[in-house]
C-alpha cells in the first residue's frame, strides 16, 4: 500500500485535520482502514471472515477448496465450510447533512468528519463483502444509494459531494428509511442529534426491533462541547438564521452541563431501544471510531 | 443678545441625532455561527424597550453637550446690561505716533522710541485696534486700525530715522482724523518724540477730542552737545577766464563746551582742503576754504565736520552742494535814446554783480550782426523793434538760441511783419489811476523762483504808473498786475525765449529801481534769457523740486529721456515726466540719470538737513498736551461714547469671548457623559448577563 505524502505514523493516518487534506476520499478511507487494521496487527479478514458459521452439503459448482476433508473423513461425505464472512450484510449509513453539520472551529467540519467517518466504514465494511449504501438527508433524503456490493464508488462519490445548507429533521428521512432498508443488515447513523433524545432513540430504537442492526455515531464540535466563547457576542444558528446576544462568561459551565445531559439522555435513549452509541470529538482522530464499529460488527454478527 | 455667526445655529438640528440613534440603534457585530441555539436562550431586548428612552440624564447630557458646542461655534455676545461688560474696558482704538526726524538719531533716543512703540504694540488686547503714523515734515499712516501686534512690530523693524525735520501740528492732525473714522469706544494717542521746541506751531486744528487720552513719551536729551553745519555759501569769482568758487560754512557749537573739530571739503568725492574750526560753547564760527576751479557742470561738493561717534546728530554733520560754472553774460542793451539816465538802473544792476558778472554793451542804433554773434542777450529798452533786416538778424538770433528782452515805453513799436514774432501784441501806453501794483508772480518759474520763499522779495512794493497794454498771443504769462494785465510775456522762438516787460526797467514808469528786488530780478531775468540760469546749489531735504524748471535754471539741461532719481546711498524713484515733480527726501545728492547709465557729471541736485531741527530744545510737553486737548467733542466722555458710537459686534464679542467659556462647559459635558455612559454600559452589561438563559432541550423542542 503506497501511503500519502506526509503521513508518517498511524496517529497521522487517523487525524482528521490530516486527512481533510486529502482530495480523494477513497484514497481516505483506504489510507484509514488499513492504517488502522496494520496498527492493530490484525488482518481484516481475520477478525470476523473466518469465523465459522456451519456446514452444508456440497453442491455441484462450489468451490472444492472450501469442502471440509476432515469431515470427509469422518463421514465420508462432502460438506462445504461457511464462514461469516461470506454472510454479507447490507450496510446502510445515514449521513446528517443538515447546516449544522457544518459547523468547525477548526480546519475539520463536523461533516468532514461525518465524511472521513462514513467513507471509512464503507471502505471498511466493502472488504468485508458487505454490501453498502448510503442516505444523506437534512430534514429528506438529499442523496440516496442503494446498498450493493459494488456501489462502494457511488457511496465514496455521494459523500464527497454532499454539502451541509438546509435545515435538518428526522421524520421524514427516516420514513424513506423504512420503506427501502428493507433487508435486515445495519444502519450506522452519523450525526450531531440536534433533537429530542427521546424520540430520536426511539425513532432508531424502530429499526432496531426490526431486526436491524443500529449504531449512532453522536459528533460534536470541540466548541459545542466546551464553549470557549469569552465576550458577549450575537450567535447565529446555522440552520434557522436566528441570531441571539449571549453572555457566555457566566454561564459556560451551566451550557456545558446541559451539554453532557443531552448526550447522557441519548445514551441512555439509545440504550433502552438497543442503539449503539458513540459520542465522537470531531478534533480527535477516528481510532475511538472505528475501535467502536470493529466491536459493534463482532457483536452484530456474533448475534446473528 | 446675539450671535456673530448665526448660521452655525442649523447646527442644532443636530440635536435630533442622538435621539434617533437612540431609538434606532440595531445590534451591531458580526454574529457568531454556531450549530445550534438549542441550548442558548436570547437576551430578552424586547423592540419596545429599544423604543423607549431609558437614561433621561445621558440624553439630557448628550444634547446639552452638543447645544452648547453649537452656540460656542455660534459666538454669542451680549450688548447690553451688566453682561456686556465682560471682558474689561472696551476695545480701545490707540494711535501710535512716532518721530521719525533726523534730531531721533540722537544718543539713544531711538532705541527708547522704538522700544516703547514696542511696548505699546505688544500690550494690546485682542479686541484692541492700533494704528501706527511716523511723521517728521509729513506724517505717513503705515498702518490704520489694524488688530494684530506682528503687523506693527514687523513695520517698527524697517523704521529709521529720516532726514526730515520734526513737525508735530500735521501729525496730530492726522492722528485725530484717524480717531475720528473710528469706531471704537476708547481712544487713546501715544505720541514718541523729543518734543523740539522748533518743530511744534500751536495750530487750532491741530487738537484731539476730550476723549481722547493722549500719552506723551519724550526721548532724547535737550542738553546734549552736537556740533552741526548751519550754513553754506558759494562765491564765484571769474579769474582770468576761469571760474572760482571760494565755500564758506557756518559751524554751531549747541554744548557748553568749546569744541575743536575738523571740517574737510571735498569736491567730487576727492577731499581738496581741510581745516580745523574751533567753535565756543554755545557759539558760532566761519570756516572758509580757498577758492577752487570750477570746470564742469554740476560738479558735487561736500563741507564735513567729524563729530565723534555717538557724540551729536550725525545728520547735521554734513552740507552737499552742487555748482556749474557759469561765466560772464554778453548783454547788448539797444537805447534809442542813449542818454545815461533811461538806462541808468539797468546798466548799474547789469555792472555790479559780483559772482557771474555781465558785460554790458549800450547801442542807439540797430544791433549789427557781429555785435549779434557776440551777445547772449539783448534788451531793446523802451525802442522799437527794429525793421528790415536788423529786424530779420534779431529774429534769427533769438532763434539760434539768443534771449530777447523787449522793455517796453513810448516810443516802443512792432513792425507788423515781427508782430507775430513776439508772444504778446503790443498796445496802448496806459497810465494807472492810482498805485498800480503786481498781483500776480509765476513763482515756479525759473525767474520768480528765488523770490519764492518769504522774506525772498516782495514785487508788491513796487509801484507801476504807466504800462503799454499787452494782448497775449502764443506767450505765456509771468506776471500780471492787480488788474489782471500782463505785466511780463514769455515766449520761445527756435531755441531762443522772448520777454516782455509791459513797463520800463528805469524810473520813469514805476519805482521797481528802488526796490531791493530790482536787482535780482534784472539778473534771473538775463541770465534766463542768456541760457545761464543758476540752479541753487542745494535745497532743504523734503523739498519738492520741480526737475523741469530745475533743468531749465541749470541752463537748458535736458533731462535725459528714461531718468529716474537717483537717490543718495541707493534706490531709483521714477520721476513723472508730466509734473517732473520730485520730493527730495533724503540728504545728500540726488542724481537725475537713466537707471543703469553712469554718465561724466548728470544732473544732481544736493538736499541738506533743515538746521532748525539741530535745535534740541524741547517743548513744554504740559503746554503741548494741553494746547492739542480740549477739542469741541471733549463731552464724548467714555460711557457716553459707547452709546453715540456703533460698537461693532464684532468687538462685543471679541471682548466677552463667551465661546471660550462655553466650549469648556462642551469640555465638561462630555467627561461627564463618558463617565455616565460608561456606567451605565456596565450596569447594563450585567443585566444582560443575568437575562442570559439556558433553555433546556426539551423546552426547545417544545418550542419549536
Amino acid at each position: 500500500m503506497t501511503r500519502p505524502a506526509g503521513i508518517a505514523s498511524r496517529a497521522s493516518f487517523l487525524d482528521p485535520d490530516v486527512l481533510a487534506r486529502i482530495d480523494n476520499l477513497e484514497l481516505v478511507a483506504r489510507t484509514v482502514v488499513d492504517g488502522f487494521l496494520q496498527g492493530i496487527h490484525r488482518s481484516p479478514y481475520l477478525g470476523v471472515s473466518m469465523d465459522f458459521a456451519e456446514h452444508r452439503p456440497y453442491m455441484p459448482g462450489d468451490d472444492i477448496r472450501k469442502i471440509d476433508w476432515r469431515l470427509y473423513a469422518r463421514t465420508d461425505r462432502f460438506y462445504i465450510k461457511q464462514f461469516e464472512a461470506e454472510t454479507n450484510a447490507d450496510v446502510g449509513f445515514l449521513l446528517d447533512v443538515s447546516a449544522s453539520m457544518g459547523y468547525g472551529s477548526g480546519e475539520t467540519s463536523k461533516l468532514d468528519y461525518g465524511r472521513f467517518l462514513t467513507a471509512s466504514l464503507a471502505y471498511f465494511s466493502a472488504g468485508q463483502k458487505d454490501r453498502v449504501g448510503l442516505y444523506a438527508f437534512d430534514d429528506d433524503v438529499v442523496e440516496h444509494v442503494r446498498p450493493s456490493a459494488a456501489h462502494l464508488d457511488k457511496v465514496l462519490y455521494a459523500v464527497a459531494r454532499v454539502k451541509a445548507e438546509r435545515e435538518g429533521g428526522w421524520d421524514k428521512p427516516l420514513a424513506r428509511v423504512a420503506n427501502t432498508f428493507r433487508r435486515r443488515g445495519i444502519l450506522v447513523v452519523v450525526s450531531d442529534f440536534y433533537a429530542d433524545p427521546d424520540e430520536i432513540s426511539a425513532s432508531l430504537g424502530v429499526f432496531q426491533a426490526q431486526g436491524h442492526d443500529v449504531v449512532a455515531f453522536h459528533v460534536l464540535d470541540p466548541a459545542e462541547i466546551d464553549f470557549p466563547f469569552a465576550q458577549a457576542s450575537n450567535f447565529q444558528d446555522l440552520e434557522t438564521r436566528e441570531v441571539l446576544q449571549v453572555v457566555p462568561e457566566k454561564y459556560v459551565e451551566a451550557y456545558r452541563g446541559h451539554v453532557r445531559t443531552h448526550i447522557e439522555e441519548l445514551g441512555r435513549g439509545f440504550g433502552r431501544h438497543g442503539v449503539d452509541y458513540v459520542l465522537l470529538n470531531s478534533g480527535k482522530p477516528l481510532d475511538e471510531a472505528l475501535y467502536a464499529y470493529l466491536t459493534f460488527r463482532q457483536k452484530s454478527t456474533r448475534v446473528r | 443678545m446675539g450671535f456673530l455667526t448665526p448660521l452655525f445655529l442649523i447646527a442644532l438640528a443636530g440635536l435630533a441625532v442622538p435621539v434617533l440613534i437612540h431609538l434606532t440603534r440595531q445590534e451591531r457585530g458580526k454574529p457568531i455561527r454556531f450549530p445550534s441555539l438549542m441550548f442558548l436562550e436570547r437576551i430578552p431586548f424586547e423592540e419596545t424597550a429599544r423604543r423607549r428612552i431609558r437614561h433621561w440624564l445621558l440624553l439630557m447630557i448628550r444634547l446639552a453637550a452638543l447645544a452648547v458646542l453649537v452656540a460656542a461655534f455660534a459666538r454669542p455676545f451680549v450688548r447690553g446690561g451688566s453682561l456686556a461688560a465682560i471682558g474689561g474696558p472696551g476695545p480701545e482704538e490707540v494711535v501710535i505716533l512716532l518721530d521719525v526726524s533726523y534730531s531721533m538719531e540722537l544718543g539713544d533716543s531711538w532705541d527708547d522710541a522704538t522700544g516703547h512703540a514696542r511696548s505699546v504694540a505688544g500690550s494690546l488686547r485682542p479686541q484692541d485696534r492700533a494704528s501706527l503714523i511716523a511723521f517728521a515734515e509729513t506724517p505717513v499712516l503705515l498702518h490704520r486700525s489694524v488688530s494684530d501686534p506682528a503687523r506693527l512690530l514687523a513695520t517698527l523693524d524697517t523704521l529709521r530715522p529720516g532726514s526730515l525735520a520734526t513737525r508735530l501740528a500735521p501729525a496730530v492732525k492726522l492722528a485725530a482724523t484717524t480717531l475720528a473714522a473710528s469706531a471704537l469706544s476708547r481712544h487713546r494717542v501715544v505720541l514718541i518724540s523729543d518734543f523740539q521746541r522748533t518743530g511744534w506751531q500751536p495750530d487750532p486744528d491741530a487738537t484731539f477730542p476730550g476723549a481722547v487720552a493722549v500719552e506723551t513719551v519724550v526721548v532724547g536729551d535737550a542738553d546734549a552737545a552736537n556740533l552741526a553745519l548751519t550754513d553754506l555759501e558759494l562765491r564765484r569769482r571769474s579769474e582770468g577766464g576761469r571760474e572760482r568758487v571760494a565755500v564758506e560754512a557756518r559751524l554751531v557749537n549747541s554744548g557748553a563746551d568749546e569744541a575743536t573739530t575738523d571740517v574737510s571739503l571735498s569736491i567730487d568725492e576727492s577731499e581738496v582742503a581741510t581745516a580745523t574750526a574751533v567753535v565756543p560753547g554755545g557759539g558760532a564760527a566761519p570756516i572758509r576754504f580757498d577758492p577752487f576751479t570750477l570746470t564742469d557742470g554740476f560738479t558735487r561738493g561736500e563741507v564735513r565736520i567729524s563729530e565723534p561717534a555717538g557724540a551729536g546728530l550725525p545728520a547735521d554733520n554734513t552740507l552737499s552742494f552742487v555748482a556749474s560754472p557759469g561765466g560772464d553774460l554778453a548783454v547788448l542793451v539797444v537805447d534809442p535814446l542813449g542818454t545815461g539816465e533811461s538806462n541808468l538802473y539797468l546798466r548799474g544792476a547789469l555792472g555790479i554783480a559780483e559772482d557771474a558778472g555781465f558785460t554790458a554793451t549800450v547801442l542807439t542804433g540797430s544791433p549789427s550782426a557781429a555785435q549779434l554773434d557776440a551777445a547772449d542777450v539783448v534788451v531793446l529798452n523802451a525802442g522799437p523793434f527794429p525793421g528790415g533786416d536788423a529786424g530779420n538778424r534779431l529774429r534769427a538770433f533769438v532763434e539760434d538760441g539768443g534771449g530777447l528782452l523787449m522793455v517796453l515805453g513810448e516810443r516802443s513799436t512792432v513792425p507788423a511783419v515781427h508782430a507775430d514774432f513776439l508772444p504778446a501784441t503790443v498796445g496802448a501806453v496806459s497810465d494807472a489811476a492810482g498805485e498800480r501794483r503786481l498781483g500776480f508772480v509765476d513763482y515756479d518759474h525759473a525767474v520768480f523762483e528765488a523770490f519764492r520763499g518769504p522774506r525772498s522779495g516782495d514785487f508788491s512794493q513796487a509801484s507801476f504808473y504807466r504800462t503799454r497794454a499787452l494782448a497775449v498771443g502764443y506767450g505765456q504769462v509771468l506776471a500780471r498786475f492787480a488788474d489782471g494785465a500782463a505785466a511780463l510775456v514769455e515766449g520761445r522762438r527756435g531755441r531762443g525765449r522772448v520777454l516782455v516787460w509791459a513797463t520800463g526797467l528805469d524810473r520813469f514808469w514805476n519805482n521797481l529801481p528802488l526796490q531791493p528786488v530790482y536787482l535780482p530780478f534784472v539778473h534771473r531775468v538775463t541770465r534766463y534769457l542768456g541760457g545761464r540760469g543758476e540752479a541753487p546749489p542745494w535745497y532743504l531735504a523734503g523739498s519738492t523740486v520741480n526737475l523741469a524748471a530745475f533743468a531749465e535754471a541749470a541752463g537748458s539741461v535736458e533731462i535725459p529721456a528714461g531718468a529716474a532719481a537717483m537717490e543718495p546711498g541707493g534706490g531709483a524713484v521714477a520721476v513723472d515726466p508730466t509734473t517732473s515733480l520730485l520730493r527730495l527726501d533724503k540728504r545728500g545728492i540726488w542724481e537725475i540719470r537713466p537707471p543703469g547709465q553712469r554718465p561724466d557729471h548728470p544732473l544732481a541736485l544736493a538736499a541738506n538737513v533743515d538746521v532748525n531741527e539741530s535745535d534740541l530744545a524741547k517743548v513744554d510737553v504740559e503746554e503741548f498736551q494741553s494746547a492739542v486737548a480740549g477739542g469741541a467733542a471733549a463731552e464724548l466722555a467714555t460711557d457716553d461714547a459707547e452709546a453715540i458710537l456703533e460698537v461693532p459686534e464684532e468687538d462685543y464679542e471679541k471682548r466677552q469671548s463667551f465661546w471660550r467659556y462655553l466650549l469648556a462647559a462642551a469640555f465638561l459635558l462630555m467627561v461627564s457623559e463618558t463617565v455616565l455612559a460608561n456606567r451605565l454600559s456596565r450596569d447594563r452589561i450585567k443585566e444582560a448577563a443575568g437575562g442570559v438563559r439556558i433553555r433546556r432541550p426539551r423546552e426547545a423542542k417544545t418550542e419549536s
